[in-house]
């Protein structure tokens, strides 16, 4: 297809009534409430570069609107093609942060090129769902054969091996459940599908031995958060310390003292809404939680109007990725489930995870434009 | 459109799940914010603020001429913050150098602080000296976290002097922090009062009010504002009635004998002089007393904290045959001419009671009686008397009841009743046991401030007063009003004549040929008194017993207008005439210059 072609196809006007508003509007509305919360837990701080967070959240946010309009240009079947080409160029990445990697409270997860670092894990989790779709496409047509569970996993094991290695123990989880979601939906078997958390079960001991010391108190804080007040159980008391204390109402923009006087740890990151809670109360996290659920919502009714197998299949497996995250993300922060480092999509803090988000919602656009073409 | 059934179907199931999900992190929220919202607010603000005490300092204590028995100097605690002080090796082995302790002790103390809450400091020693002070100062950029607090210590400028009035301080243990909550004093741990004397009785006016500082601080514990701040409101001093140069003349008269002496105003009840041996240094206890000073001053033989002269309880002996007196002449027992003859002993039907003279004093009147002390003659009046009119005299005049004076601790003593004998023992008195009573024998028992108020009260003409201690106090504007008003606790209704009669005899025990108190005799003074030697039984070392008597002398001057009363008592010091006695003369003689007579 010929970027003529491209572009007359954007300007359809049933591609113009089309065009997913919904998503798009609400995941702009989510970044700019993150970049708002970011503001909010700097104003009164005394540090000198208090608004260094808001001031590159707010170019990220820029330079990810550029890459919703270029993924929106190109043919997602185009860059489902050329899935495993990309998929191995992030592999390729994730091998580079391992050698090359920087190093960041005890694990090697950035690769930097001058002034800009990022997270390739982020990008991985594209590729991997690009890869994952192009590898099921095939069964989705209802021939249910013995690669339609090998070939994932020879896309997967790979991937969320350099992952684990970082250590990312978060990001690991994540790319787990996208893979165990995309499965489910591309008409695994579930006894099959079973297998792999029996799997996990056995091998959990293995994987205790191996989790970092720190990865261990955080699970093991999660379970009694009082014992040790100090350490890991901090976080979570914290954080929930902040949300309670927002209440109905919230203590008012820049007015969380929690955050403020960086009580709450990763606030910026991993804790962004427990900051926002904070501020802004059950009102202002209800609305953060329902503008998710309508996303997600949206995502899902893309999923289920795609014309193909492979289109299926990507917004199904981005609709699981911006799910899997938030709701980790949160249950984390409200103590419901143990602190394993994600973002949450769109809010948090971070180049790599904004664009990475911003792809998605451009993808699930670009799947939504062509069901008609 | 792609169609395929079965995803479908598991598309529903999704949308429950993310739905149900996100039902669930809603209920959470409306849980943590809405219900359990204020609970986390107060924690939020908990976390956020942090309260320091400012400590009132407390008020001084003066004598009347306004000289110094306890004041305020600023003690140089050194605290440090764990989180900052955290675990460097060199830090801790420098600071447990200077500091003279042991690192693993001074790094458990830490440890065992830690968890109480985050960044707060915590005290690691106090009252450094002005070496670890520099050290300390010198080093401080190696020593982070570490702090030094100057805090006002009681101190005692006279170390012992008068430690038994004054009293000491210390910090609130469980049982005031308890009492705390129910009086008008609320007590926080780590607050420094009062535990006994004048600094407990007075406590509440001395230890003023404590001021506080609310600020917020970070999560690193850095302060980044002040929110509210409340000045310290110092405590109040006071003036007490007691006289440096008196109390110190007093101390230096008793010496190293084990006993008290204690001199009134007989005008008034105030207390001039209030001495108990042996001492101890209330200091110690401001420092924050150590367990084994503590327990050596409590398994001391000698019990130094015991004020003897107002917990002492002791057998009055002679000092008490004032009362068979005043009882004899006023119930119409005997007169001034009535007269028992003395061989020397008094033969009660198979018992035979002696006289301290075993020589007998012959035919002897009420007045010879008095000033040899005759046992003899006072076991015929005792007998005569009997136990209940005794009793009612030795009541009227103040003894087997507290005095009142405002001290904790103060005991009553003993006189002995009809009832009280019955119920203790469930026999009625035999005529020996009434007839010891005469003598201040068998039960009774005094201490020796209440000897001094009943011979205040004859002195006086009979009025008895409670003995007060304090002179005035500092008011609001740091001037001191003198407040002093006697407290009369009664006017005891007595001829005149019984009580001239008294004064006169008492006035010939020190100075009249044959008088057992010659020995109290000041040239140019008209000094009364009465000796007493109360007869006791001392457990020795071993378990062996002796007779060691309890020597009293109790003497008052001028005759006729009294300005002063002094008793003394000395345990086991023997005869009241020779130990006791001489106490008083010097005592009496430092009074005359110090009061420029």
């Amino acid at each position: 297809m010929s970027l003529a072609g491209e572009i007359s196809a954007l300007i359809d006007r049933r591609a113009i009534h089309n065009f997913e508003t919904g998503i798009v509007g609400g995941a702009v509305i989510v970044v700019l409430l993150g970049i708002i919360n970011l503001y909010g837990a700097a104003t009164f701080s005394r540090q000198a570069d208090s608004l260094l967070f808001f001031n590159r959240q707010l170019v990220w946010f820029l330079v990810s609107l550029v890459f919703l309009a270029l993924v929106l240009c190109i043919n997602y079947h185009t860059l489902i093609y050329y899935a495993f080409s990309l998929h191995l160029f992030s592999l390729f990445l994730l091998c580079m942060v391992i050698f090359l990697g920087k190093i960041s409270s005890g694990a090697q997860r950035w690769l930097e090129f001058g002034p800009l670092s990022f997270q390739p894990s982020e990008f991985t989790k594209i590729t991997l769902l690009l890869a994952l779709s192009k590898v099921l496409s095939k069964s989705l047509g209802g021939q249910e054969s013995r690669s339609s569970f090998v070939g994932p996993l020879l896309v997967f094991a790979p991937t969320v091996a350099l992952v684990l290695v970082q250590p990312d123990l978060g990001t690991s989880i994540v790319l787990l459940l996208l893979f165990l979601s995309v499965l489910f939906f591309a008409n695994v078997p579930l006894r099959r599908l079973l297998l792999l958390p029996v799997f996990l079960i056995l091998f959990s001991p293995v994987l205790w031995v191996e989790l970092k010391d720190y990865q261990r108190d955080r699970v093991l804080a999660f379970v009694n958060p009082n014992q040790s007040p100090l350490s890991a159980g901090y976080h979570i008391n914290q954080s929930k310390i902040a949300i309670g204390s927002g209440g109905l109402w919230g203590k008012g923009f820049g007015g969380g003292t929690q955050g403020r006087l960086r009580f709450l740890p990763e606030q910026h990151t991993d804790f962004a809404f427990s900051s926002w809670s904070e501020q802004f109360g059950f009102v202002g996290a209800a609305l953060l939680v329902a503008i998710y659920f309508f996303i997600i919502s949206r995502c899902l009714r893309v999923a289920s109007r795609a014309k193909d197998g492979d289109g299926f299949c990507l917004a199904m497996g981005i609709s699981a990725l911006i799910f899997w995250q938030a709701v980790i993300n949160v249950g984390m922060a409200l103590g419901l489930l143990p602190v394993v480092g994600t973002t949450l999509p769109f809010f948090s803090y971070g180049g790599s995870s904004l664009l990475t988000c911003v792809i998605a919602v451009g993808l699930v656009c670009n799947i939504s434009l062509k069901r008609f073409l | 459109m792609f169609e395929e059934k079965d995803a479908n179907s598991r598309l529903i199931w999704v949308q429950w799940v993310v739905a149900i999900s996100f039902l669930i992190l809603t209920l959470r929220l409306w849980q943590l914010q809405v219900i359990q919202g204020s609970d986390y607010l107060a924690r939020s603000i908990k976390n956020r603020t942090r309260v320091q005490r400012i400590q009132a300092p407390r008020g001084f204590i003066l004598d009347a001429k306004g000289r110094f028995l306890a004041k305020n100097t600023p003690s140089l605690n050194v605290c440090l913050i764990p989180q900052y002080f955290g675990g460097d090796l060199a830090a801790q082995g420098r600071l447990a150098k200077i500091l003279a302790l042991n690192p693993s002790l001074l790094m458990k103390r830490i440890g065992g602080l830690k968890s109480l809450r985050l960044f707060e400091p915590i005290k690691i020693k106090e009252g450094i000296g002005r070496d670890e002070f520099g050290l300390i100062v010198q080093d401080k950029a190696e020593l982070p976290g570490v702090t030094i607090d100057a805090i006002p210590k009681r101190v005692y400028p006279e170390t012992t002097l008068a430690a038994h009035l004054l009293g000491y301080v210390g910090e609130a243990d469980k049982d005031d922090l308890r009492r705390g909550q129910s009086a008008a004093g609320n007590y926080q741990p780590g607050d420094c009062l009062g535990k006994s004397g004048v600094e407990q009785a007075m406590d509440g006016f001395l230890r003023g009010v404590d001021g506080y500082t609310e600020s917020e601080v970070d999560a690193s514990g850095q302060r980044t504002r002040v929110l509210t701040e409340k000045g310290a409101v110092p405590g109040g001093s006071v003036l007490l009635t007691v006289d440096l140069d008196l109390q110190r003349l007093g101390e230096e008269c008793l010496g190293d004998h084990r006993g008290a002496l204690v001199a009134l105003d007989p005008r008034d009840g105030r207390v001039l002089a209030m001495v108990s041996h042996p001492s101890f240094d209330p200091a110690l206890f401001s420092r924050g007393i150590t367990k084994r000073d503590w327990r050596g001053l409590l398994a001391d033989p000698s019990c130094p904290l015991i004020n003897r002269a107002i917990q002492g309880q002791l057998p009055p002996g002679s000092v008490y045959k004032v009362i068979s007196v005043i009882a004899g002449l006023e119930e119409g027992a005997v007169d001034a001419d009535s007269t028992f003859y003395c061989p020397g002993y008094f033969q009660l039907g198979k018992r035979v009671f002696g006289c301290w003279k075993k020589g007998g004093h012959g035919r002897v009147n009420l007045k010879q009686a008095i000033v040899s002390s005759c046992d003899v003659y006072f076991y015929q009046l005792g007998l005569k008397l009997g136990v209940e009119k005794m009793e009612k005299y030795a009541r009227l005049f103040g003894l087997g009841t507290k005095t009142g004076i405002e001290l904790q601790g103060e005991k009553a003593g003993l006189i002995p009743s009809y009832r009280w004998k019955k119920e203790r023992f469930g026999s009625g008195w035999s005529a020996g046991e009434v007839a010891c009573l005469a003598i201040g024998q068998g039960y009774n028992l005094v201490t020796p401030l209440q000897v001094a108020n009943l011979y205040a009260a004859i002195a006086n003409g009979g009025t008895l007063y409670r003995p007060q201690y304090i002179l005035g106090w500092s008011g609001d504007d740091g001037r001191f009003c003198s407040q002093f008003s006697p407290r009369p606790t009664r006017k005891i209704s007595l001829s005149p004549d019984t009580l001239k009669f008294v004064r006169e005899a008492l006035w010939g025990v020190v100075n009249s040929p044959g008088g057992t108190g010659w020995r109290g005799r000041v040239p140019g003074m008209d000094v009364a008194g009465k000796t007493g030697t109360a007869q006791v039984v001392e457990r020795g070392r071993g378990g062996s017993r002796r007779f060691s008597d309890h020597a009293w002398f109790v003497a008052f001057a001028p005759k006729d207008e009294p300005e002063i009363v002094v008793a003394v008592v000395i345990e086991h010091g023997g005869h009241g005439g020779a130990a006791a006695a001489p106490v008083v003369q010097k005592f009496l003689v430092g009074w005359g210059h110090v009061s420029g007579r």
